[in-house]
C-alpha cells in the first residue's frame, strides 16, 4: 500500500504541491487527476526522484521510501512510466531491456530469455526480444517501456498518462496489461486526461486541483460532474458549444476533387465552406491527416485538383490565409525558449517580409487581442512557451494564427494532452471563428470529440477515405466501428 | 514592457512550478559575469600594471579582433548553425584580396569592396550548403581547408607586404587615445545589437534558431536567413582581415593562425546557447574580452605560454558548466 501524507513541494513561492494526503492500494488501479499544472506532473518528479519533496513523507507497505534519486527510487520498487516514449527505437527489444538492467555485465544472449517472461505478462507474447523497437506500433512501445519496468521488481507502477497518444486498439493492449499487473497484486497510478478510462480500468479516483488533493473516491461513486467539478472547481456547463442553426451553402472556400497524396491508397474529395466545423477521423497512421497536409502543401497531391475560392494566386499557404497546426504542438507549434508573444506575432511579422524595422513594443501590444480572446492571461505571455502547461501551449499554437485572420484553420489532434477546462475553452473559441466566417477542419482520432464538435465528418480507414457523413447522423459505435474496420 | 508588469495580479498559486521567476531569470543572465568581475577585482589590486590605462586599452585592443570575429559568426550561432570554422581562412582570404589590390594599384575604396564582395561570395556558398541540410560543422571545415589551399597557391606561398600602407591609421592607429579597432568593435557590437532586436531580419533570425521548423511553417524563408547568417559572418571575418592587414601592413598564410578556436571559445563563454534561437550578441564581445583579459593577467603575472592555454581552456570549460547548471536549476 502506497501512502502519502502531507506531501509539498514549492518552488521559491510557488506551491506545487502542498499538503497532499491519499492512499492507494494494491491490487487496484489508483487514477490521478487533474488539469495540467494542478501538480500531477510534480507528484510524478517526487515519486521518480527527480525532486525532493519540500516536506510530507511516502510511504510503501508501511516503510519509508528513499527516492533521493531516480535510481534510488527505482530500487526502492517505484517505477515511473514517463509520458514521452523513451524506448529507443533503432535497438531491438532485449537492448531495451539491456539498458534498464540494474546488473554491470550486459549479455546480448541471456538478455532474450531474461525479457521473455515480462513481454508474456503484459500480453506481448508474440514479439520476440530481436525485433526493433521501430517496427512495433506505439501502442506496443508502450507495453515495452512498462514491461522494462517490471523487470525492475517494481511494487508501484506509476503511468503517466501511458494511453495519451494511443488509437483505440493500442489503447485496449495497454488497458489490457493494465488488469494483468492488477492481479499480479502491484500498486497502480493512473494518470490519465481521458475520462472514460475511469469506468474501463480504474478502482479509485485521486483529484488534484492547484498543487492540493480537491477529491478522492471510489470509482462507483464517480460521475462525470463529481470529477469535473473536482477538477475545474466548478461545474462546466457544456464541453462542446452548441452548434449554430443550418450553414446556408455557400461558394466553397477551398475544394479538393479526386485528390491522391503520395500516402494515400485512392482519392478523396472535400469541399470545405465559410463557417463549418469539418472533421477528418481515423486511427493514427490512417490518413486522416492527408486532406490538411494536402490542402496547406506540405504533401503534394500526385493526382487531383485543389482550388480555391476567389481562385488560386499561386502565393505561399500562409499569403493564402491558410493556416496549420500539426499533431505534434511540441516540435512545430510555437518558439520553445522565447517569449510567449513572439510565437503570436512570428506569422505576421513573416508576412511583412524580410527587409526593414520593427518595434518589438508594437509586435507586443499587436498581439494582446489575440491573446486575449485566446485567454493566455497578461501574465504569461512575457513567459517562455516552455514555461506554460500543455493547454495554454495549444492555445499559443493556434493563437499564432489568429493575427493574420486566417480563412481556413486546419487543425491535427487539435486538443491532446490538452485538460478539460482548456479544451472547452479552445472549442468554443474555434466555433465562434467559424460563426464569423473561418472554415475550420480538424483531424481527430478522438471520437468523443469528432462527434461532439464536428459538424461532418470524413472517414479514413487504411489511408482511403472510407465514408462521410453529418455527425449528427452516426453513433459512437457506428463510428468506431468505421475507423476500425473501414466499413459497417 | 512596463504595462505588462503592472498587471500582474495573479496569484502566486497560478504559476506554473516551472515559470522563469525575475530572480532566476537575472542569475542566468548576470551569473556568467560574476566570476570575470571577481577576477577583474583582484587582478587591479594584486597584478602590478593591470589596472592602469594602457594596459585596460591594450585588452580592449587585443580583444577586438576577436570580438568583430565572433559578432558575425554569433548570427551563425543564433541562426541555430552552430559556428563556422572557416573563420581564419576567410580573414585570411579577405586579408590577400584586399592586400593584393592595394599592391597593384587599386585605390583602397576598391580593395575594401573586393574584399567585401568575394567574402559574400564565400557566405553564400556556405550559407547555400548549409541551408539544404549539410552539417555546418563539417561543411564549413573542409570549405576552410579548400579556400586556404586555394589562396596560398594563388599567391604562391608568398607575403604580400604592403609599403606604404594606406590604412596604416585605420588598423594600428588611434582616436582620442583610444585604439580605432576597438572603436570599429563597440560600434559594430552596437549596431549588430540593435540589428538583431530590432529589424524583421534579427527576429525572424531569432525564431528561425528557436524553432526551424515552426518557422518555416509559419512563413519565414529560413534557408535564406541563414545563407545570410553566413554572408554576415564572412563579412565580419573580411573586416577582421583588413584591419589586421593595416595593423601589420602584411597579408600571409599564418596571420590568423589560432583565431577560429579564440573566437568559437568568446562566443559560447559570451553565453550564446550554442543550440541558437538565443543570446544577445553583446556576450560575443563580452566573450573575446573575457578571454582577453584573462590570457593577459597571466602574461602579467609572468605565467608560460603552455600553462596559460592550460588555464584558458579550464576556464571555458567552467563557464560552460556553470551556464548548464544555471539553467538546470531555471528549468
Amino acid at each position: 500500500m502506497l501512502e502519502i501524507k502531507n506531501l509539498s513541494k514549492s518552488y521559491g513561492t510557488v506551491h506545487a504541491l502542498s499538503d497532499v494526503s491519499f492512499s492507494a492500494d494494491r491490487g487496484k488501479v489508483t487514477a490521478l487527476l487533474g488539469e495540467n499544472g494542478a501538480g500531477k506532473s510534480t507528484l510524478v518528479r517526487v515519486l521518480s526522484g527527480l525532486v525532493q519533496p519540500s516536506g510530507g513523507e511516502i510511504r510503501l507497505d508501511g516503510s519509508a521510501v528513499d527516492l533521493s534519486s531516480p535510481d534510488r527510487a527505482l530500487r526502492s520498487g517505484v517505477a515511473v512510466v514517463q509520458q514521452e516514449i523513451s524506448v529507443l527505437s533503432n535497438l531491438t527489444v532485449a537492448e531495451n531491456f539491456l539498458l534498464a538492467s540494474p546488473s554491470a555485465i550486459l549479455s546480448r544472449r541471456r538478455a532474450a530469455e531474461w525479457c521473455k517472461p515480462y513481454l508474456e505478462r503484459l500480453g506481448l507474447g508474440h514479439v520476440r526480444p530481436e525485433t526493433l523497437v521501430s517496427e512495433l506500433t506505439i501502442g506496443e512501445r508502450q507495453l515495452i517501456e512498462i514491461a522494462r519496468m517490471l523487470a525492475q521488481d517494481a511494487k508501484l507502477l506509476v503511468l503517466d498518462e501511458p494511453t495519451a497518444a494511443l488509437a483505440d486498439h493500442d489503447i485496449d493492449l495497454v488497458h489490457e496489461a493494465v488488469r494483468r499487473l492488477v492481479s499480479d497484486n502491484k500498486i497502480i497510478l493512473y494518470i490519465t486526461h481521458r475520462l472514460n478510462e475511469l469506468d474501463e480500468i480504474c478502482d479509485d479516483v485521486v483529484v488534484l486541483r492547484n498543487g492540493e488533493l480537491a477529491d478522492a473516491f471510489k470509482q462507483s461513486d464517480a460521475t462525470i460532474n463529481r470529477v469535473v467539478h473536482a477538477m475545474i472547481g466548478r461545474e462546466l456547463e457544456e464541453l462542446y458549444p452548441e452548434r449554430p442553426g443550418r450553414v446556408v451553402p455557400a461558394e466553397p472556400i477551398v475544394r479538393l476533387e479526386d485528390v491522391r497524396t503520395p500516402d494515400l491508397a485512392a482519392t478523396f474529395s472535400l469541399e470545405l465552406q465559410p463557417g463549418e466545423i469539418v472533421a477528418t477521423c481515423g486511427q493514427l497512421g490512417s490518413g486522416l491527416v492527408e486532406p490538411l497536409r494536402a490542402i496547406f502543401g506540405i504533401a503534394e497531391p500526385q493526382q487531383g485538383e485543389i482550388t480555391f475560392g476567389g481562385g488560386h494566386s499561386g502565393g505561399a499557404p500562409t499569403e493564402e490565409g491558410i493556416a496549420y497546426c500539426s499533431e505534434d504542438r511540441q516540435h512545430d507549434g510555437f518558439f520553445n525558449n522565447r517569449a510567449v508573444w513572439e510565437s503570436l506575432s512570428a506569422p505576421k511579422l513573416a508576412a511583412s517580409g524580410l527587409w526593414g524595422f520593427v518595434n518589438p513594443q508594437a509586435m507586443r501590444r499587436s498581439v494582446a487581442p489575440v491573446a486575449d480572446r485566446m485567454t493566455i492571461l497578461p501574465a504569461y505571455r512575457e513567459r517562455a512557451v516552455s514555461a506554460l502547461s500543455g493547454g495554454n501551449a495549444q492555445k499559443v499554437s493556434i493563437g499564432k494564427w489568429l493575427s493574420n485572420n486566417p480563412k481556413i484553420l486546419l487543425l491535427e489532434e487539435p486538443t491532446r494532452g490538452v485538460d478539460v477546462g482548456a479544451r472547452a475553452e479552445i472549442y468554443a473559441l474555434l466555433r465562434e471563428l467559424a460563426r464569423e466566417g473561418m472554415a475550420v477542419l480538424f483531424a481527430s482520432s478522438d471520437l468523443d470529440e469528432v462527434l461532439g464538435f464536428g459538424d461532418r465528418v470524413l472517414i479514413f480507414h487504411a489511408n482511403r477515405m472510407v465514408h462521410e457523413a453529418p455527425t449528427r447522423d452516426l453513433s459512437r459505435d457506428t463510428l468506431a466501428t468505421w475507423i476500425t474496420h473501414g466499413g459497417l | 514592457m512596463a504595462d505588462f508588469e503592472a498587471q500582474n495580479p495573479i496569484p502566486s498559486r497560478r504559476v506554473p512550478a516551472n515559470a522563469v521567476t525575475k530572480e532566476r531569470r537575472w542569475l542566468r543572465d548576470l551569473g556568467p559575469f560574476v566570476p570575470i568581475v571577481a577576477l577583474g577585482a583582484i587582478a587591479a589590486l594584486t597584478v602590478d600594471g593591470f589596472g592602469t590605462t594602457p594596459n585596460i586599452i591594450a585588452i580592449v585592443q587585443a580583444s577586438a579582433i576577436t570580438g568583430i570575429a565572433a559578432i558575425g559568426t554569433a548570427a551563425i550561432t543564433i541562426s541555430g548553425k552552430f559556428v563556422s570554422l572557416a573563420i581564419e581562412q576567410q580573414a585570411m582570404t579577405s586579408a590577400f584580396v584586399f592586400a593584393a589590390l592595394i599592391t597593384a594599384g587599386s585605390p583602397v575604396a576598391l580593395a575594401i569592396l573586393a574584399a567585401f564582395a568575394v567574402a559574400i561570395l564565400l557566405g553564400l556558398v556556405q550559407g547555400f550548403l548549409v541551408s539544404r541540410g549539410l552539417n555546418p560543422i563539417v561543411t564549413t571545415l573542409a570549405f576552410g581547408s579548400a579556400l586556404f589551399g586555394i589562396v596560398v597557391m594563388l599567391a604562391d606561398n608568398r607575403t604580400i607586404t604592403l609599403s606604404p600602407n594606406p590604412i596604416a591609421e585605420l588598423g594600428g592607429g588611434t582616436t582620442l587615445g583610444v585604439p580605432n579597432q576597438a572603436i570599429i568593435f563597440v560600434v559594430l557590437l552596437a549596431i549588430g545589437s540593435f540589428l538583431l532586436a530590432r529589424t524583421k531580419l534579427g527576429r525572424q533570425l531569432l525564431l528561425t534558431g528557436s524553432n526551424p521548423d515552426a518557422a518555416e511553417l509559419v512563413g519565414i524563408p529560413t534557408k535564406r536567413i541563414v545563407m545570410i547568417a553566413f554572408v554576415v559572418a564572412a563579412l565580419a571575418s573580411a573586416i577582421v582581415g583588413i584591419l589586421v592587414v593595416g595593423q601589420v601592413s602584411q597579408a600571409k598564410s599564418d596571420m590568423f593562425r589560432g583565431l577560429t578556436i579564440d573566437v568559437v571559445a568568446a562566443v559560447l563563454v559570451g553565453g550564446i546557447a550554442i543550440q541558437g534561437g538565443e543570446g544577445q550578441l553583446w556576450r560575443a564581445g563580452y566573450g573575446a574580452i573575457v578571454l582577453t583579459m584573462l590570457g593577459n593577467i597571466m602574461l602579467l603575472i609572468g605565467i608560460d605560454a603552455g600553462t596559460r592555454e592550460l588555464l584558458k581552456g579550464l576556464l571555458a570549460g567552467a563557464v560552460l558548466i556553470s551556464m548548464t547548471m544555471l539553467k538546470a536549476r531555471g528549468r
